[in-house]
Parts: C-alpha cells; sequence; structure tokens
C-alpha cells in the first residue's frame, strides 16, 4: 500500500486567481483504502486534533463503497470532489489560515510516523507543494460583475448550553479574536422555527421578559474593516459578509463565506465540546442575501419601479411612490416533504444617503436533515442554491445586463 | 403593512434578524390602513400566552424532585406549532410542563383527544384518539410537520362553534 502525504504550504504551484483562505493537508492511500480507514482516520483526526490542527472539512475519497458508507457522520464527503478523485483513495483535512504552516507540517510527519509504524511507504518530501482546492461551486448558478449584494448571513441555531454564562464569551471570543477584534454587544435573537401544518395565525409572541433567568446577551465580533463580523449568542452562531462603502470591497463568493463558516463552526462545536457543553446540534439553518437596487442612477436620472423585475409591474396601477411585497414558499427535501421556507421581502426604501432604492432580501430558513454541522452547511448550500435561482427569477433581463452578468 | 411587519424597518431590524444595520433599508412609512374588524380574533392567544410564560417561569425543582423549568425555545416551538394547526377559535389546550424542560400540549373534548409532548424544537410524540372509538389511538414522532394532527385539531374547533351557534 502506498501513501504519500502532501502539507501545506504558501506556495503556488496551482494557480489560483485568489488565494483561498483554506489549506489542505492531503494524504493519499493507495490500494484499498476501505481496508485502512478505520484505525487510521480515527487516529488521523484524534492526532490533528491534538496538535491543534482543526480539520474543519474533510473529504475521502475512496474505491470502496464500505469505507465512504461507514464515514465519521461529521465530516462529509463532497460529491464533485468524489467524483473526479474516485478509486484514488485520498483524504484531506482543510486548515484554517490562522494555522501556522509550521504546525500543520508538523502534524503531516507525525502522520507519516504513525504509518511508518503500520509498515506503509512514503514518497518522499519533495512531494509538499500547495495543495488549495476551492469548493467547486455548482453548475447552473448565475454570476454578476456587480451584483446588487450588500450582505450574506449564515446562520445556524442550536440548543444553547444550559449551564452556559456570559462569562463564558470572552473564551468565545478568544476563538476568533485574531481575525475578529472588535466586540460589540446586542440584543439577543429569539429563537425561530419554520413548522409546517396549516395556514398560520398571525401576530403571536411570547414575552420574552417573562422568562426565568438572565437574558443573555448577543456578540458581535468585527474584522478590523468591518466588512465581516461574527455574531454569536448561546443559541445562535452566524457569520456576515457585507459590503462597507469606504472599503469598497466587492463580494466574491458564498464558497469563500460558508468555507470560513464552516472552519469558524468547527472551532466553536470543538469548544463546546472541550467544555462539556456537547457538540452543536443544529434544528435550524438560515443563509440570507440582502440586496439594495438604486431608483435614480448615475447622473440622477429616476429608474423606474419596474425596472428590477420580470413579472412584477407596480406602476401598472398609475404613478406608485412606494410598494411592497412579502412571499413565502415551502423548502423541500429529496422526498418531497417540507423541511424550511424561503422568504422573499421587498420594499421601497433609502439608503444612508437618503437616495432611494428597493431593498430585496431573500431568506431560507429550515431544519437540517440530521443534527449535524455537517448536515446544516449542506442545507445552507442547497438554500443559497434556491436563493441564487429565485433572485434570477424574479429579476428583470435588463436588470441584470445592468449587474454585468456573465453567466 | 404597518411598522411591525414591514422587514426593513429598524424595529424588525433588531428584533428578528441576524442582519446587520449598515445593509439596511429604511423603510418609507406605511401608513397603517387597518380595518380591525377584519382581523381575526385568536380566542385561545391570550391564554395560551400567559400559561407559556407560566411553565418557562417555574422555579428548578418544580415538581418536587429536580423538574427544569420549560426552555424557551421548547415555549417558542410550541407557539410556532399552535399557530400552524390550530384556527382563531380552537379552543385553547391545557398547557403542562415537562421535568426535562419540555412541555406537553393537551386537549381533551369530547370529538377528540390530542396530546403533544413536546421534549425540544421539533422532538414531539403525538398522540390522537376519538373518544367515541374504542380503538387505542394513533400515536407519531413528528418533527416540523404537524399535517398529522391538523384534522383532529380542526374537530375541536367546530364543537365551539356549534357551542357559540348556540
Amino acid at each position: 500500500v502506498l501513501l504519500s502525504w502532501v502539507g501545506p504550504t504558501s506556495g503556488a504551484a496551482i494557480k489560483f486567481d485568489k488565494a483561498p483562505p483554506w489549506r489542505i493537508l492531503r494524504v493519499d492511500f493507495g490500494g484499498d483504502f476501505g481496508e485502512s480507514w478505520i484505525c487510521e482516520i480515527t487516529r488521523l483526526l484524534r492526532l490533528c486534533r491534538f496538535q491543534k490542527a482543526r480539520p474543519a472539512r474533510a473529504f475521502v475519497i475512496s474505491g470502496s463503497a464500505n469505507s465512504l458508507h461507514s464515514w465519521p457522520e461529521s465530516l462529509s464527503d463532497h460529491p464533485a470532489e468524489s467524483h473526479a478523485m474516485r478509486n484514488r483513495g485520498k483524504l484531506r483535512l482543510r486548515f484554517d489560515e490562522g494555522l501556522a504552516i509550521r504546525e500543520a507540517i508538523s502534524c503531516a510527519k507525525k502522520i507519516r510516523g504513525i504509518h511508518s509504524e503500520a509498515n506503509y511507504h512514503y514518497i518522499s518530501t519533495s512531494t509538499l507543494r500547495c495543495a488549495q482546492m476551492p469548493l467547486p461551486r455548482p453548475e447552473g448558478l448565475p454570476d454578476f460583475e456587480n451584483p446588487p449584494l450588500t450582505e450574506v448571513v449564515v446562520s445556524i441555531q442550536f440548543p444553547g448550553p444550559t449551564s452556559y454564562s456570559d462569562v463564558y464569551a470572552g473564551e468565545i471570543w478568544s476563538l476568533f479574536k485574531n481575525d475578529f477584534p472588535t466586540v460589540q454587544e446586542m440584543l439577543p435573537l429569539p429563537p425561530n422555527f419554520e413548522v409546517f401544518g396549516g395556514p398560520e395565525v398571525p401576530g403571536l409572541k411570547l414575552n420574552i421578559g417573562l422568562v426565568t433567568g438572565p437574558i443573555r446577551k448577543r456578540y458581535w465580533f468585527l474584522s478590523l474593516d468591518n466588512t465581516e463580523l461574527i455574531q454569536f449568542q448561546p443559541d445562535r452562531f452566524i457569520h456576515n459578509w457585507r459590503k462597507v462603502k469606504k472599503e469598497n470591497n466587492t463580494y466574491g463568493h458564498f464558497e469563500e463565506i460558508i468555507e470560513k463558516y464552516a472552519i469558524e463552526l468547527a472551532r466553536l462545536d470543538e469548544h463546546f465540546q472541550k467544555k462539556s457543553w456537547g457538540p452543536l446540534v443544529p434544528n435550524q439553518c438560515e443563509v440570507t442575501y440582502v440586496n439594495q437596487m438604486p431608483l435614480v442612477d448615475e447622473n440622477g436620472a429616476e429608474i423606474p419601479l419596474s425596472f428590477y423585475f420580470r413579472n412584477i409591474d407596480p406602476s401598472s396601477v398609475g404613478a406608485v411612490s412606494d410598494f411592497a411585497f412579502n412571499l413565502r414558499t415551502p423548502f423541500l427535501d429529496e422526498k418531497q416533504q417540507p423541511i424550511g421556507r424561503l422568504y422573499i421581502e421587498c420594499s421601497t426604501g433609502i439608503d444612508d444617503e437618503g437616495k432611494p432604492l428597493i431593498g430585496l432580501n431573500l431568506t431560507m430558513r429550515g431544519a437540517p436533515a440530521e443534527p449535524s454541522c455537517a448536515s446544516a452547511l449542506k442545507l445552507l448550500e442547497a438554500g443559497r442554491t434556491q436563493i441564487d435561482k429565485t433572485f434570477v427569477k424574479i429579476t428583470s433581463d435588463a436588470a441584470h445586463k445592468k449587474w454585468g452578468r456573465t453567466k | 403593512m404597518n411598522a411591525q411587519t414591514n422587514p426593513f424597518s429598524p424595529q424588525t431590524w433588531q428584533r428578528d434578524t441576524a442582519r446587520t444595520r449598515i445593509s439596511e433599508v429604511v423603510g418609507f412609512p406605511f401608513n397603517p390602513v387597518r380595518v380591525t374588524l377584519s382581523e381575526p380574533q385568536v380566542t385561545w392567544a391570550d391564554e395560551v400566552r400567559a400559561r407559556l410564560n407560566h411553565v418557562c417561569s417555574l422555579p428548578v425543582g418544580w415538581d418536587g424532585y429536580h423538574g427544569r423549568p420549560t426552555r424557551f425555545d421548547a415555549a417558542e416551538f410550541a407557539l410556532r406549532l399552535l399557530q400552524r394547526v390550530c384556527k382563531p377559535h380552537t379552543p385553547a389546550p391545557f398547557i403542562v410542563p415537562l421535568p426535562c424542560g419540555g412541555l406537553q400540549i393537551e386537549w381533551h373534548e369530547k370529538s377528540a383527544i390530542i396530546e403533544l409532548g413536546i421534549r425540544a424544537p421539533m422532538e414531539v410524540d403525538a398522540f390522537v384518539a376519538d373518544p367515541s372509538l374504542s380503538d387505542d389511538g394513533e400515536e407519531r414522532s413528528l418533527t416540523v410537520d404537524f399535517s398529522f394532527i391538523l384534522p383532529w385539531v380542526h374537530k375541536l374547533g367546530g364543537s365551539i362553534e356549534n357551542k357559540s351557534a348556540a
């Protein structure tokens, strides 16, 4: 059985336009991977944790159907990767940027050591090279050069640990402090669940003020440039990307956001387990796209309300100064059972400079198929796909042209 | 639409969303055009809300042992569930706490017996039975889709309407 390993480096053997924010430690197994994985993978993961290297997401690709079937639930295999690498027996552990290279290499050497004891053979260390692999973008999604997107939010909700106290918030912050050095305190978000049955009886809220015990805070951990933040409260974990005018930052892709979020989630999960708060058990997850579409162009000329929409023309009733609509549609799983909802919220308004615009928010919220972080991440990705497709359906071709649609 | 339901109002932003203010659109003030008579009077709302607040406010050991108060997320889930299965004039259910931090919602009427044991959000043991029949009723484990109990709950609504008509 041949085994090689590829440690993460900052080299550029593989060309990408933009370096993704993670690195991969790759271990290649030859032969029948299915025979060796049970003991080896467990040891690898334990070792990674011991080495403070966080396997945020692992892909296992094997020629053996049995080994795929038995793969730990918390680590998902990616279909695209699986397809590309089938029969070649590889395990990839993805690390975040904050991990020092030497730590990762040290980890890789330890892994070599383990396999050495198991009488495996290795390709020499000269095989060390950059192994950065971005998460593939699903086929058929639209691409815009200048989308009207101003904010993307990914979030999971889970049962908060009963022994949590706000004094532990500092520990949570310390997990992310390097990248998110600023803290703000906010009111907590109430729990939210998508439930199905008949039509909803509207307007009922619980009085949170009467509940026994203290009200926990929600914390914002902000990046230096304010373009990204993590929101934490005992039963929620959220990552926001947002457009900040003075930073002139542009939206990359959802893949970048979800990869970061997956790493942060793994870090939080690890901390929860360390504190004996148990693993994170997501019961709802949510992805939101916030769009702002100006109603005056660069020259100050008015853009009609109907310009942005494919089949909605508010001006059909005459001169319309303001309008709003809300749509809700069930989000179905593979068995066509409802698991969540897609919310489309639209309203005229003004931006922070007082210029008129249309706000268009698309949110998918629902329950993951399994109560695991991997399953929640899958649902977030599926939600994003649904949001992208819906956005294209309801917005006009003229608007797409304005935003520079390339796909 | 009024400010409470306008998704772009600052109140909504603070209360319900994970979005941040930086990309928030400030909605134009919509003058609410309301016809009060057209709004459904939800007869069970006040009683349910009071009861949920009560079971969430219980002290630890409320049952004489180590019973925990109902968790807020379980109560919130129960409210969402009721909003989806009840009609505005459905009789208010009995709500009792469970020692594990969950709660049980019950209706015991001539037309139907319904018990919904909510151990945690999305962990619901449902039991329904027709008192006029001698069978053992039916039990199911439910998560987010409560279509199964919908016709049973609607049976309860019918009995109230008859009372009102009388």
